[in-house]
């Protein structure tokens, strides 16, 4: 891979990672925003909000991050498995990612009841909180590995220090 | 530093590894006592 096209890869993993760790924020907050205002056109507004960003921005963000994260990773001399930091950020990714698919259901229901103008304090209680805390842990893990991708803390894992550092492609 | 420090797994990782155990542990503890956020269903 030349310099430039692997600049131009780096450039797509960075702006669709950090781009997912913005939307999750926001995510974020709407779903505060959807739990505790007392105003039901405000919370309405939230979750219609919520279900659009997850659908059209944060499922594609995240998929282009987990991509564009791999082929980064085959392209450059860090592989895939051969750093424990290139590793755990990739773990994370795919949890990340997992816990996002798996809750995509909550995300179009809740917005589906505020289309609907169904929207109840108690009867979806469960739901506004489960998506403020799928929404902190996302950030969470998102922030994390932010964080490991800046510092890339030293350590070999056992097939990175059985195979030598080479630029593979 | 010694080859056997090279061939060790580096402590951040073993920090790493015991915090994300807590977490999930605490979790699935949270999980089986009914107070996790729960909206399925």
């Amino acid at each position: 891979m030349t310099p430039s096209i692997r600049n131009l890869a780096l450039t797509a993993h960075v702006t669709t990672s950090v781009g997912w760790l913005g939307a999750v924020l926001v995510f974020l907050v709407l779903a505060v925003v959807g739990l505790r205002s007392g105003d039901p056109q405000l919370a309405r507004a939230a979750y219609l909000a919520m279900g659009v960003t997850g659908t059209y921005v944060i499922v594609p963000l995240c998929l282009a991050s987990l991509a564009s994260g791999i082929v980064q990773s085959l392209a450059s001399k860090w592989g895939v498995l051969r750093h424990y930091w290139v590793l755990i950020k990739l773990v994370l990714t795919v949890f990340a990612t997992g816990l996002l698919l798996l809750h995509t259901r909550v995300i179009r229901q809740m917005a589906e009841i505020a289309a609907s103008g169904t929207l109840s304090d108690l009867a979806q209680r469960g739901m506004r909180v489960q998506l403020v805390f799928d929404a902190s842990a996302a950030a969470a893990i998102l922030i994390v590995a932010t964080a490991l991708a800046v510092y890339k803390p030293r350590g070999l894992t056992r097939l990175g220090r059985r195979k030598p550092s080479a630029d593979r492609l | 530093m010694s080859k056997l420090d090279d061939n060790a797994m580096p402590r951040w990782v073993r920090v790493f590894g015991i915090v994300a155990i807590l977490v999930v542990a605490t979790f699935i503890a949270l999980h089986v006592a009914g107070l996790a956020p729960h909206g399925h269903g």
